[in-house]
């Protein structure tokens, strides 16, 4: 059979991953031409990838659908190239694969007469108040010299406009396949029976289209999807069920996959649908495995201890990590220093460096500036420090903090290696960090998607590391809030690069909350690991996870009982929206409602005389005058008690 | 107590059964009956009365001690004897440090001050010879409820005999927990016993509400202290259960507990596991109604160790037939097939077609196909059923962690996978898992003769799905029945409402009447997918509700967000949402954003600082110069 393709790269970079060039090496075996419209400029290194796949280039304007390039596509190609063919494949980047050659799914297909097929079904629905019929998901097409051979196929395309919203896109085309190209069409994949269960099973069955119905391609949705619509309709497995099965039962490598969500996509979306979350034993682990890191892998614990009455602590929770491991512990002042090696000495490890460093940038320069000599010897670091948040009033709060952070990086031995066993069976793993903190005031920090007013500074600092992944306001990082967690030195080796200096850090006293360069940091963590290749994960004690459960679950059950209050009882995303709706009225945002509602959402420092007065103050005066005012204030009246994060 | 004490007077508020009677009278003959008036305060007086003062006066030590407390962790010799050595009026074991305001609206202070806890007060013989303890107990101000005891008399004791120059102490020196908490006992009860030798701690830590605890910290109290006195000490933790599981709220108790197993999917505790199935005889019990789900029921228990015994009911012979001939291979010590009528769907097949056989066993599964079919679109119901399936029988592993769970704890009687919380079953936290089944369980629980506590706005910890794990002997009060098919409705079968939504729902509050704990198991890979929907709930939900409500913490923002709600109503009924917004700057908030403001914050500075008088004098001038704060609390 002659075949010709058009394929839509639709990628707002221009960028040309693997699992493109893959895909089109594929591809190309089934047909003879492949014609790749780009969304966007491609630079030179990846036009050489696009030539290495024999395919022909052609750009067109940026943000467009793959309906559009591939409209762009068939003009180009033309009439003459095109009715000589046999089948017309549009398919676009959206899809991965094929975990399986197309060579199985074409040879099927062309036992059906049909005027164009596509590989799953998507059974429509309505959006607004159009009405979708089932039609072949569009991300695939493949269309029959019937059509072909028509002029109304050309004229469709010919007619059809440049740019096109999303309904006007589900008008035209999506909600009016069938319309535009007659009615006699068909999916490989046999999704019949998924009907009731689903209007698009490429999205929520996608393992089981893979493992059970010979479908070759997922889409790259599945791990970025709108997890709040996922959860609508399911309990949120398709996602890491896919990624399993991917895994565990085809060849298709982790590499390309991890390249492609690393570098376009936001970590919590990842996160979440791929169920990045490990809960790991405190009693039982995988001895051989164990044995084996241990064997191979250089592992260290660098601890930063400021608090001398804390040490006992320090030292319990430091006795988790197993004997191979070397120990780095920085401290202040050398009285300091004498107190911890002694009290160390009791400590099981391969060697214990007690250093000193400069009292300026806490835990921050202990792990960047003191360790960083040392970093490169090591695969697997954990970084801890005494915690004492005294600013949070009451201070058992700050205390909780800590004991979550402990509680979830070293909890006991066991957990310890389990941990290290995880890194080892996790190739892409860079970063394990405990779960947000949810205790006393810490519960109102995942309202701001744990940014907490960190987001100006932590901006700043990627584009300083020109780091070129997604960061949003709107999304949550998977950070090590409390700055105690793992990582694969290779994930973080592009942050120990920078050389960090003690300058880098305000001096102390330093009692600013939020907004510091530290606070940046605490942040990036998770963005150098993807940067370099690495996703980052939540990591838990399995006894940890339970207290985790029963606080996550106590707040959803008071919101829930807060929301019903004023709104019907709903599935959760009606339940968002109808709350989202009535607060945009009450501070303005709508029809009816006073116009100057809209600073109704602040915190009360945020909004306080107080906070106003300071801004002013910091505007007004040289910053050396402005500083010591604020020190006479602290002095006076102790550092502010919004909780330190 | 009874080494140390010479006599013994038991006061009883309310009524003292008759083998309550008996289990004091070994202690002691003197014991009073009283109507339940003026809590430990009142019963206090009424002893005090009974001894009269001449009589107290000849000891060297009056111990006025109640029930709120467990131990003694260790010997309170130890205790007496560290005490003797001080030279003191009074002591007690356990300090409240007190707040800056009086919450109850009782103190004659108009704040609380640090006092003893008044669970455990020691009175020294010169103390009881003084006037002014004497006048204090015998003019003792009436105390009706909870508040005027705290404000009244526990409160209030300490400093007023202080500042009359009597001196005092408590044991548990925990000075240095001060400015962590004010109340150690209840935020560090484990370090506490483990670290003062503090020889009890309080009932409260099991019954107190969670947002308490959310407030001060991670909500780990009660849970580590648990796990200490069970791995530390031996402390016989059946003395704590009888109680709990009597008197608390399986809800309450199951938060404070931290009650949810998190167990391991691909690695056994494997030490346990093996003797296990060697000393206790396992049963699954599965009930299969939809034969186009018998290739994925027999995939599903095909995770269970094959020295279990296997019954499984179904309502027809053809169905029977397909069964057997599906299961003649399956690995598996005896292989059971009952009919049964089709009446009371999976409740009759584990309360009448398995109720012959329970007895035989130690640890049941009880499963059944699951085919949710009033959800559309159909994925809602399938992920029901895997989020059963996958918490109860994810892998070989798992089972063996589940039966060494049981095994570890021997007051765990069942254990049910999490609530369904997606689609639309997210609300049924609002519903507290009853909604609309509350009345019809209310009763059968009282037919079936339950006493323990349950109530409409505390979410039982059943197992929703019905697929759950239980020692047989947590059952038995629901096995004691005899359930019969005529106890069940006919089909067609309500969807709501029916026995069997009851049914449901009690085999927890059964579990907990057999003297057993009820605990949420869950697999690895089912807790991360629940992480992630939670968090994500409390994020979008809390991220709302801070669009209407000052950032705090969950207690605060509930209170904050209460009080707003019939702004918002009365918005939403006349498209007035001025009100909601101007709602933000009135008294009530302002009042929240005072108790952080710089103002007070000076405030308590200059109380801390200044001498009380000085204080005082400044604080008049001021009300004086500005008039009182509106708001204010003095």
């Amino acid at each position: 059979m002659q075949r010709i393709a058009v394929y839509a790269l639709l990628d707002a970079q221009g960028v040309v991953d693997d699992y493109v060039s893959l895909f089109l090496r594929e591809l190309k075996q089934q047909t003879s031409r492949i014609l790749v419209v780009c969304s966007a400029e491609i630079a030179e290194a990846d036009r050489k990838k696009l030539e290495a796949c024999h395919v022909e280039i052609c750009s067109t304007q940026k943000d467009m659908s793959n309906l559009t390039a591939y409209c762009a596509g068939i003009l180009q190609l033309g009439i003459d190239a095109i009715s000589a063919c046999d089948e017309l494949i549009c398919a676009d980047s959206t899809l991965m694969g094929p975990v399986v050659p197309f060579a199985e799914m074409f040879s099927a297909m062309a036992q059906k007469q049909v005027d164009y097929w596509g590989i799953a079904c998507h059974y429509g629905g309505f959006f607004k108040d159009i009405s979708i019929a089932p039609h072949p998901e569009t991300s695939f097409l493949v269309f029959r010299k019937t059509l072909m051979q028509t002029q109304e196929f050309y004229d469709i395309w010919k007619s059809f406009p440049q740019e096109v919203s999303v309904e006007t896109y589900l008008r035209l085309f999506e909600g009016n396949l069938n319309g535009l190209f007659g009615k006699s069409w068909e999916c490989y994949v046999n999704t019949d029976d998924l009907e009731a269960f689903s209007t698009q099973p490429m999205l929520f069955y996608a393992k089981e289209l893979l493992c059970n119905r010979k479908c070759p391609v997922f889409l790259r949705s599945s791990f970025c999807a709108d997890y709040e619509q996922i959860l609508n309709s399911s309990l949120g497995q398709p996602g890491r069920e896919l990624y399993d099965y991917l895994r565990g039962e085809t060849t298709y490598s982790m590499d390309l996959l991890w390249q492609h969500i690393l570098r376009t996509m936001h970590q919590v979306d990842f996160r979440r649908n791929m169920q990045l979350n490990y809960i790991l034993p405190v009693a039982q682990h995988d001895e051989n495995l164990s044995k084996q890191v241990l064997k191979n892998r250089k592992i260290a614990l660098v601890m930063h201890l400021y608090f001398m009455d804390l040490l006992e602590e320090s030292l319990a929770y430091a006795r988790s990590i197993p004997a191979e491991a070397d120990v780095y512990i920085t401290v202040d002042t050398p009285e300091k220093k004498a107190l911890v090696e002694s009290k160390f000495k009791a400590l099981s490890c391969n060697n214990l460096y007690v250093l000193q460093i400069q009292n300026r940038g806490r835990d921050v320069s202990s792990l960047l500036v003191g360790f960083a000599p040392y970093v490169n010897q090591y695969d697997y670091v954990c970084f801890v420090h005494d915690k004492k948040s005294v600013g949070c009033k009451p201070a058992s709060v700050g205390e909780s903090f800590g004991y979550a952070c402990w509680e979830n990086v070293l909890k006991n031995k066991e957990f310890v290696l389990n941990i290290l066993n995880t890194f080892e069976s996790n190739p892409h793993m860079g970063l394990l960090v405990p779960p947000p903190p949810s205790c006393g005031f810490f519960f109102s920090h995942l309202a701001s998607n744990g940014w907490v007013g960190n987001f100006d500074q932590t901006k700043e600092l990627i584009q300083k590391l020109n780091l070129k992944i997604p960061v949003s306001e709107d999304k949550m990082p998977t950070a090590p809030y409390g700055s105690m967690f793992w990582f694969r030195a290779d994930a973080l080796r592009p942050l120990f690069d920078y050389h960090w200096k003690y300058e880098d850090f305000l001096p102390e006293p330093n009692h600013q909350i939020n907004g510091t360069i530290s606070h940046a940091i605490e942040r990036i963590h998770p963005f150098v690991a993807q940067q370099s290749g690495y996703y980052s994960a939540i990591v838990m004690s399995s006894s940890f996870a339970a207290i985790q459960q029963t606080n996550a679950l106590y707040c959803v059950e008071t919101l829930q009982e807060l929301a019903y209050r004023v709104i019907p009882e709903n599935y959760f995303l009606t339940t968002k929206t109808q709350l989202h709706h009535i607060a945009n009225l009450a501070q303005g945002i709508g029809s009816g409602a006073p116009s100057n509602a809209a600073q109704l959402n602040f915190s009360p420092y945020e909004m306080s005389r107080t906070r106003k007065l300071r801004n002013k103050l910091k505007q007004l005066f040289p910053k050396s005058l402005y500083q010591f005012m604020m020190k006479i204030k602290r002095a006076l009246f102790g550092p502010h008690d919004g909780a330190e994060i | 107590m009874m080494p140390l004490l010479t006599r013994l007077i038991i006061v009883c508020n309310g009524t003292l059964s008759e083998e309550g009677r008996q289990t004091f009278s070994q202690f002691t003959n003197e014991i009073i009956v009283r109507e339940n008036e003026g809590l430990d305060a009142g019963a206090y007086k009424c002893a005090i009365d009974a001894y009269g003062w001449d009589e107290l006066e000849k000891y060297d030590e009056v111990v006025l001690f109640n029930h709120t407390t467990f131990g003694p962790v260790y010997p309170f010799s130890e205790m007496f004897d560290a005490m003797g050595e001080k030279d003191v009026d009074f002591w007690g074991i356990t300090m409240h440090y007190g707040s800056d305001f009086d919450p109850f609206g009782t103190s004659p202070y108009g704040y609380l001050p640090p006092h003893l806890q008044s669970s455990f007060h020691v009175y020294r013989k010169k103390f009881v010879q003084s006037k002014e303890l004497q006048d204090y107990w015998n003019n003792l101000p009436e105390i009706h409820t909870y508040a005027d005891s705290v404000g009244k008399h526990e409160s209030f004791f300490t400093q007023h005999f202080q500042d009359l120059g009597f001196r005092w102490a408590c044991y548990t020196d925990t000075e240095y927990f001060k400015e962590y908490a004010d109340l150690p006992s209840m935020i560090y009860p484990k370090r506490l016993v483990e670290e003062l030798r503090c020889p009890v701690f309080k009932r409260r830590l099991f019954s107190q509400n969670y947002d308490y605890y959310l407030h001060y910290t991670a909500g780990q109290p009660a849970m580590e202290l648990y796990e200490f006195l069970k791995t530390e000490t031996d402390f016989d933790l059946n003395l704590i259960w009888d109680n709990v599981l009597r008197t608390m709220n399986q809800t309450d108790f199951a938060r404070n507990l931290q009650l949810q197993y998190m167990l391991s999917d691909t690695l056994r505790l494997d030490a346990k596991a093996q003797p296990v199935l060697k000393q206790h005889k396992v049963a699954l019990v599965m009930h299969l109604y939809f034969m186009d789900l018998l290739d994925d029921s027999y995939r599903r228990v095909s995770v269970m160790p094959p020295e279990i015994d296997v019954y499984i009911t179904t309502n027809t012979a053809e169905k029977k037939l397909q069964i057997e001939a599906r299961f003649s291979t399956f690995p598996c010590h005896s292989l059971t097939v009952l009919l049964i009528e089709n009446r009371g769907r999976d409740v009759s097949s584990l309360l009448v077609g398995f109720a012959p056989y329970v007895e035989q066993y130690d640890y049941v599964c009880f499963v059944h196909d699951k085919k949710t079919v009033q959800n559309k679109p159909a994925s809602v119901g399938e992920s029901f059923g895997m989020l059963c399936w996958d918490n109860v029988l994810q892998s070989n592993e798992y089972v063996h962690n589940v039966l060494s769970t049981f095994e570890d704890n021997p007051r765990l009687g069942i254990l049910v996978p999490p609530v369904p919380l997606f689609g639309p079953t997210f609300p049924i936290l609002h519903w507290k898992g009853w909604k609309p089944n509350f009345s019809v369980s209310q009763k059968l629980a009282k037919d079936l003769g339950f006493t323990v506590p349950i109530a409409e706005d505390k979410m039982p910890v059943a197992p929703y799905g019905t697929m759950f794990w239980f020692r047989t002997k947590a059952l038995e009060p629901l096995y004691r029945h005899h359930w019969k098919y005529e106890d069940f409705p006919v089909e067609p079968n309500g969807l709501d409402g029916t026995i069997l939504h009851a049914i449901e729902r009690l085999y927890p509050i059964a579990a907990q009447q057999a003297g057993y704990y009820p605990g949420t198991v869950m697999s690895a890979c089912q807790a991360a997918i629940q992480h992630s929907n939670l968090e994500l709930y409390v994020q979008e939900l809390s991220k709302n509700i801070f669009r209407f409500v000052s950032y705090s913490d969950i207690n605060g923002t509930e209170n904050q967000f209460n009080q707003l709600v019939p702004h918002i109503l009365e918005a939403e009924a006349t498209g007035d949402y001025e009100r909601v917004y101007n709602w933000n700057k009135s008294p009530v908030q302002a009042n929240m954003q005072y108790e952080k403001s710089f103002w007070r914050k000076l405030r308590n500075r200059l109380q801390k600082l200044l001498p009380n008088g000085l204080y005082e004098k400044i604080m008049k001038l001021k009300r004086k110069l500005f008039g009182p704060h509106d708001t204010d609390n003095e």
